[in-house]
Formats: structure tokens, C-alpha cells, sequence
């Protein structure tokens, strides 16, 4: 009888149970609160504590990646003029717009407001303001200057926190809604929570073997991105760090046999997630970190909301410079005992992919770690072949002496 | 000097054809700067006593870009990386960058740690052109880059200095402004060698020949029998398009380009302090598609251009990968539609598509030869 590989986490039922009620939540929730479309990097817990409802298109084309539906909505959109060298989150999202038959749950329900900030990438602006036309509803950018240096210098926090203040106004304007500064404190100490937790559940896989696995926490990384700033999220992140507790106790690792641990660079390959990581799997292979998940490890400062949340939001992973990313990699690297790193060359993103062959280099050099490159898509599954992923991903596992 | 037009004109096709590494061999008394962008703050350069020389994307020799980037980043910033790798640069001052879109941006991390002995520098431009704090924050980003060039030079760059520069910008931009009204006195060819020229090479040499040529020009016989169209997209690298356009009969009448329209529009009041003058020209100016102004739509700002142009169509010259421009480009198609405009695409990648480029420039001059605007 041959022994299955990779464990499954017993909370992935809760987190299953938590998602479809947002998802069915979000489906009536626009006819009593106002609803808004918001990007990954957008200050959620401003509008939680305004009683204003949101929903993420990029959270969104991820499900629809996973489901293989992106590929199929990425062509609606450019059947509409967009072109297919554009992020897959973006042409998946206005896809599910000119053809919701065609779209997981009929598609996202219709916004009354548009809320995007660049401090993940400059395509959310593009994307966010061919919604606003489309939907003929206000859209506010909140912009997060790129940090080009160790720190954000203190006249970008400025804007930042400036413009989070004129957000405020705005936001009270167009929804007849005041910010209610209690609420905010309490939406900050939710997402505080949650955010601890995750940096713990993120630290407990420097434990060998590592109770998680990268394709873990790309799945249960949802309620960090999406119920940020409610109760939900630590609701469901205590479940799961008790589980990997649980494992570490027991000395029982994701990966069954876990004799290689790997970090991975840049956001999932969703169509083909399991498919990919049990290339892996199989070798013994176990990714116990990840630059993508970290992104949602900033805590904001309580006691100046404001101002914290200015800082967290500007200071986040790809909305910084490629050396101060290096030092985050190579951190990890000693931190949790890596032995090789994998960075995904994701076409639709390439704020988190230009770098990377510079990254690599600082790795090898710096960590002493060997690289691979995969070059894929995270959504739009013409843009690779799966087959050469395996021939890449065999021939640098055999590399390390799997 | 010899200031016929014929010489001028001759002058101004060098210049835009110049190759970086050429041009302190053509303007030895000029110290170079290279930048990439319309956002960058040439007046703070020519104040520091820089030449702002606009690199662009040349054919490609070495594929050096290769060892920092992938495949499907755009191919500007592929050349861009390459030319400084080859050491095309060498004796320019160093490199200022301007935040435009995300393949930019990571190029001025790539450059700055492949050439971290070299100056430069990146003014952080807001993403927002308006709102309340925009300008405080550019204002802000200018006095940095003010002193990051005081420090290059070990000198300091008086306000009389930048506002000498303004003037001198001003009267560039104002240059280019009134041989954009004489276009249809010039080929296309003729018109877009000035524009780049202006942006190639050192101002004070620039401006004694455009003013020389500009009544010469006033002189000649508008050419009124050709078909109109506009020019939109990015950055015109080269003569190429203008000229397949003249060979074909087409009329540029107007653009929406970064190294022309976008370029020469608006001047610096001489009245505010210079910094947030500057501040406010450049979040003032048409906005390049990486950028935001709530209510700004690029569509309706082409057709509006098209008909004060009289353009009987308009040709999307647009960059491979570049994001921005491809997200504008499907919104605008449709507004051009919906005014019965029609229009083209010419997609650059590796460099001029010369022979497919002339038979899709043919058929649409054929196609416009019987409209009226």
C-alpha cells in the first residue's frame, strides 16, 4: 500500500465554510451597504469601520484561476480590445464583466464604488479606471509612491497619509456614511490579529518538517486579503495555527517524506497549483516559505491608526525596492533553512517578476542556494506549457540530488 | 552657421537619428544626461549644467538586456538596458529616471544596482496628477532631485539658475508649438526630426536653428490635398513611422505622443517660485496613460483632438508589453468608433516593421482618400 505524500489540513473545511459566505454574502450584501471593488493593497479596514462592503476582483481572478475559468474569461475581454500581453487578473475581471455566463457565480456584483491603490502594481490603475468608465461609478486612487530606497522617505508617508484622510472624506461623501474612529480601532485590532497569527503560522514552518506547504498557504491566505479588519480572519487563522501546532507536536510535516525545503518567489500558478507543487511533492520537496504570503505580514500601529495604516500600506513587499526585497529573500534563506529557491516568471505581473534574474543572482551569491526560473502565468494557462514545467522542475530537483 | 532650411532640416534628421554613443563626438562642449521620460525634470538638469539628451530605444545588438530581464518586458526598457550595459552611455553624466509604469520602475532598480557606481536617479512623479496633495508631493520630489544634482556637482543650483532654464525650455516647447501649427507646411518626416532634435540636443543649439527655419517654413505652401491622421502612442523612437506615412501620402496632423505632443506642451509660469512652477506643468500637461486625473478619459480627448485637427483617422503606434498604452487602447477604440473615426494599430517590438507598417499605412491612406473629417 503506498502512503499518500502530502497531508490535508482538517481546517480547510472551515476555511471552505468562511469563503463561500463571503462569496454568498457579497452576492445580497450591495442591497443594503454600499459595495466596493477595492485592490489587494487597499486600507479595507477604513471601510470596514464605515460599514462599507467590499469585494476583491484580484481574489476573484485567482478563484477563477483556480477553477480554469480564467482562461476562458481572458479571452472575452479580448474579444473587447484588451490586449493578451496584460495581467490575467485584470482581463479575467473585465472578462467576468462583458460575459458573467461565463463566470464563476455569474461574476462579482456590481460596485458603487471603486477603490484601488498602486502600491501592488500601476495595472490596478489602468484596470480600475476602465471599470469606473464601464460602470459609470466614482473610483478612488490612493497613491502609494514606490520605495526606491531602505526606507519610505518621510514626504511619501506624508502623501500617503494625507491622501488616507482625503479617502475618508470622500468615502463619506459618495456613501452619506461617517468614519466611526471605534470601529476603525476595532477593524485595526481584527486585522492586527490576523496578522499575528499569520506571521506565526508563517514562522512555524521554519520547524522541520514544516507543517505547511506553500500551496497551503497560497489557499488559506484568502481571509488575510479579503476579511482583513474583521473577526473572521483570526476566527479562522487560530483553527489553523492550532493544526500546524498540532503537527509540529506530532513531528508530521505537509510533505510526508520532507527531505528538501524550498522558498518560492511571486504569486501562484492557479490553474495548475497542485499539479505544479506535487512535481515537488513527489521529490520530497517541501516549499516552507514564500515572498507572496508574506505581503499580508504588516501590523499597523494602533494607537495612530492613520499614520499606521500609511506606513503598513507603503511598506508592502513588492511596493519595494528589489534590494530590500534581496534582504527579505536571503533572510529567509537562514531563517528557515532553505536549501533552493524557485521563482515563478509570471507574464501577467511584472512589478514582482522584473528583478528577478537579479534576485537570483544575489541568492546563489549571497545564501550559497541554487535558483530555478519557471516561467508561467497565474491565471492564463496559454501563456505556458505544464510539461516543460515538470522537464524544468525534474532536472532542478535532480540538481539538488532529488 | 548655415541656417537654410535644407541645413537646418539636415541637422535636425542627424540629431534625431543620433545614437548615444555619437554624441559627445557631435556636441563636445555639452555634458550629457540621459533620461527616459517626459516626467523628467529637464529644467533642474540644464540648471545643474547638464544636457538632458532623451535616450530611445535602438535596434538591438547584443541581447545584454537579457542577463536582467524577461522576454515580455516592453522593448524599450529592453534597449534602454542593453545601450548602458554595452556602454553606448559612456561619458554621460549618469541617468535620471521619472515613475511612469511598472516596467520603469523596475528598471531603475535593475540599473541602479548593475551600475551603482554611476549617478542615478529616479523622481518618484505622483501616479495622481490632481487632488489636493499631489502638488505639495511633487514640489517635494523636485527639491530632492535639486539636491541629489547639487551634491553630484558639489555646487549648489540657485532658483536664477533653474528659472534661466525655464526660459530656455520655454522657448523650446514654444518652438515646437509653432511648428506643430506649420505641419502641414512640412512632411511629416521634416516635423517629427525637429521634435526629436529638440529633445537631442543641447537647447542653446536647438533654438537658433528652429528660429531660422520657422519663417522659412511660414514661407512655403501648405500641402492640402493629403489625407489626415493622427499619430498616438508612446515615444516616436525614430523617423521611421513619419516617413512610411509620407511615402504612403498620409498627413500627420496631430499626435498624442510622449516625444511630441505631450512633450511641448504648456509653459512654466516665469511668475511662481520655479520649483512649484515646474511642479505645476508637469502635473498640469496631458497625462501620459501610466498616470491618473479623475474624470481624464484618453478617448474622448482623441476625438475632440481629432476634429480640431481635422484628422480623418487616427493610427495607435504602440509598444509591445506596454501596459499602459494597451489599456488605453482598448478603451479609446471604442470611443473613436462610436465618433466614426477609424483607425489602425502598428505594434513595435524589436524595432521597425518597415514592410508591414507600409502596406497597413498604404491601405488605410486609401481608405481615408475619400473621407472628409
Amino acid at each position: 500500500m503506498t502512503t499518500r505524500p502530502y497531508r490535508k489540513l482538517q481546517s480547510a473545511t472551515a476555511l471552505n465554510r468562511l469563503m463561500t459566505a463571503y462569496y454568498l454574502r457579497s452576492r445580497w450584501i450591495g442591497r443594503v451597504r454600499p459595495l466596493a471593488w477595492v485592490t489587494s493593497g487597499a486600507p479595507i479596514e477604513i471601510l470596514e469601520a464605515m460599514g462599507i462592503a467590499s469585494v476583491y476582483p484580484e481574489n476573484y481572478g485567482a478563484l477563477c484561476g483556480a477553477q480554469r475559468a480564467a482562461t476562458d474569461l481572458c479571452q472575452a475581454a479580448e474579444a473587447e480590445g484588451l490586449s493578451q500581453d496584460v495581467c490575467s487578473y485584470a482581463r479575467t475581471s473585465i472578462g467576468s464583466v462583458f460575459a458573467p455566463d461565463r463566470a464563476p457565480m455569474g461574476g462579482l456584483p456590481r460596485p458603487d464604488l471603486l477603490i484601488a491603490s498602486n502600491n501592488i502594481c500601476g495595472t490596478v490603475v489602468k484596470w480600475y479606471q476602465y471599470l469606473a468608465r464601464y460602470f459609470g461609478v466614482p473610483l478612488f486612487l490612493l497613491d502609494v509612491p514606490y520605495v526606491h530606497a531602505d526606507e519610505p522617505p518621510a514626504h511619501t508617508l506624508a502623501y500617503v497619509e494625507a491622501q488616507l484622510r482625503e479617502m475618508i472624506a470622500w468615502l463619506e461623501a459618495h456613501t452619506r456614511r461617517r468614519l466611526d474612529d471605534r470601529r476603525l480601532r476595532r477593524a485595526v485590532a481584527y486585522s492586527n490579529e490576523a496578522v499575528g497569527l499569520w506571521k506565526e503560522i508563517r514562522e512555524l514552518c521554519k520547524a522541520r518538517p514544516s507543517p505547511l506547504n506553500a500551496p497551503d498557504l497560497f489557499i488559506a491566505m484568502a481571509p488575510i486579503v479579503v476579511l482583513r479588519g474583521t473577526r473572521w480572519a483570526p476566527w479562522y487563522y487560530r483553527r489553523l495555527k492550532c493544526e500546524a501546532e498540532g503537527r509540529i507536536a506530532r513531528r508530521e510535516g505537509a510533505v510526508v517524506d520532507e527531505r528538501v525545503r524550498l522558498l518560492w518567489d511571486n504569486i501562484a500558478i492557479w490553474p495548475r497549483l497542485f499539479a505544479v507543487f506535487s512535481q515537488f511533492i513527489k521529490r520530497g520537496a517541501c516549499v516552507v516559505a514564500d515572498t507572496y504570503t508574506n505581503a499580508w505580514a504588516v501590523s499597523v500601529d494602533a494607537d495612530d491608526p492613520i499614520r499606521g495604516l500609511a506606513l503598513a500600506y507603503t511598506t508592502v513587499y513588492i511596493n519595494q525596492q528589489v534590494p530590500n526585497r534581496a534582504r527579505v529573500m536571503v533572510q529567509m534563506v537562514r531563517d528557515f533553512g532553505i536549501d533552493g529557491a524557485v521563482f515563478h516568471s509570471n507574464r501577467s505581473c511584472k512589478p514582482y517578476s522584473f528583478g528577478q534574474y537579479d534576485l537570483r543572482r544575489i541568492l546563489e551569491r549571497e545564501a550559497g542556494i541554487p535558483t530555478l526560473i519557471l516561467e508561467a502565468d497565474m491565471c492564463d494557462t496559454r501563456a505556458f506549457a505544464e510539461s516543460q514545467l515538470a522537464t524544468r522542475i525534474q532536472a532542478f530537483m535532480e540538481s539538488l540530488g532529488r | 552657421m548655415n541656417t537654410d532650411k535644407d541645413a537646418v532640416l539636415a541637422r535636425f534628421k542627424t540629431a534625431a537619428a543620433l545614437p548615444p554613443n555619437r554624441w559627445i563626438a557631435e556636441y563636445p562642449r555639452a555634458r550629457p544626461m540621459a533620461v527616459f521620460c517626459s516626467y523628467a525634470p529637464e529644467e533642474i538638469i540644464l540648471a545643474a549644467g547638464f544636457a538632458p539628451v532623451r535616450v530611445r530605444k535602438q535596434p538591438s545588438q547584443s541581447g545584454a538586456w537579457g542577463e536582467h530581464l524577461q522576454s515580455y518586458a516592453c522593448p524599450l526598457a529592453r534597449s534602454l538596458l542593453e545601450q548602458a550595459a554595452d556602454d553606448e552611455l559612456a561619458g554621460f553624466a549618469g541617468a535620471v529616471f521619472a515613475h511612469s509604469c511598472d516596467t520603469m520602475q523596475a528598471l531603475a532598480d535593475i540599473w541602479r544596482m548593475r551600475f551603482a557606481d554611476g549617478f542615478a536617479w529616479v523622481v518618484n512623479v505622483p501616479t495622481r496628477l490632481d487632488g489636493p496633495h499631489a502638488a505639495e508631493y511633487m514640489l517635494r520630489e523636485l527639491i530632492e532631485f535639486r539636491a541629489a544634482l547639487q551634491r553630484l556637482m558639489g555646487k549648489p543650483i540657485g532658483d536664477d539658475d533653474i528659472r534661466a532654464a525655464i526660459a530656455l525650455c520655454n522657448r523650446v516647447r514654444a518652438l515646437l508649438g509653432r511648428l506643430d501649427t506649420l505641419r502641414d507646411r512640412m512632411t511629416n518626416a521634416e516635423f517629427y526630426a525637429a521634435t526629436l532634435a529638440a529633445q537631442t540636443m543641447p537647447r542653446e543649439e536647438f533654438i537658433p536653428l528652429a528660429e531660422s527655419l520657422i519663417p522659412q517654413v511660414e514661407a512655403a505652401s501648405p500641402i492640402t490635398s493629403r489625407p489626415r491622421a493622427m499619430l498616438v502612442g508612446a515615444i516616436l523612437d525614430d523617423l521611421t513611422v513619419p516617413t512610411l506615412a509620407d511615402e504612403v501620402g498620409l498627413h500627420l496632423a496631430g499626435d498624442d505622443l510622449c516625444t511630441s505632443a505631450r512633450y511641448m506642451e504648456g509653459q512654466v509660469s516665469a511668475d511662481a517660485p520655479p520649483l512649484e512652477a515646474l511642479a505645476t506643468r508637469y502635473l498640469g500637461r496631458t497625462p501620459c496613460p501610466a498616470k491618473h486625473r479623475e474624470g481624464w478619459r484618453r478617448g474622448a480627448a482623441l476625438v475632440a483632438l481629432a476634429r480640431q485637427r481635422q484628422a480623418h483617422g487616427v493610427i495607435f503606434y504602440l509598444q509591445k508589453f506596454c501596459d499602459p498604452h494597451a489599456f488605453d487602447y482598448a478603451d479609446a477604440r471604442r470611443d473613436l468608433d462610436v465618433a466614426g473615426i477609424p483607425h489602425i494599430t502598428l505594434e513595435d517590438d524589436a524595432g521597425p516593421a518597415t514592410a508591414q507598417w507600409r502596406t497597413r499605412l498604404q491601405a488605410f491612406a486609401e481608405m481615408l482618400g475619400g473621407r472628409t473629417p
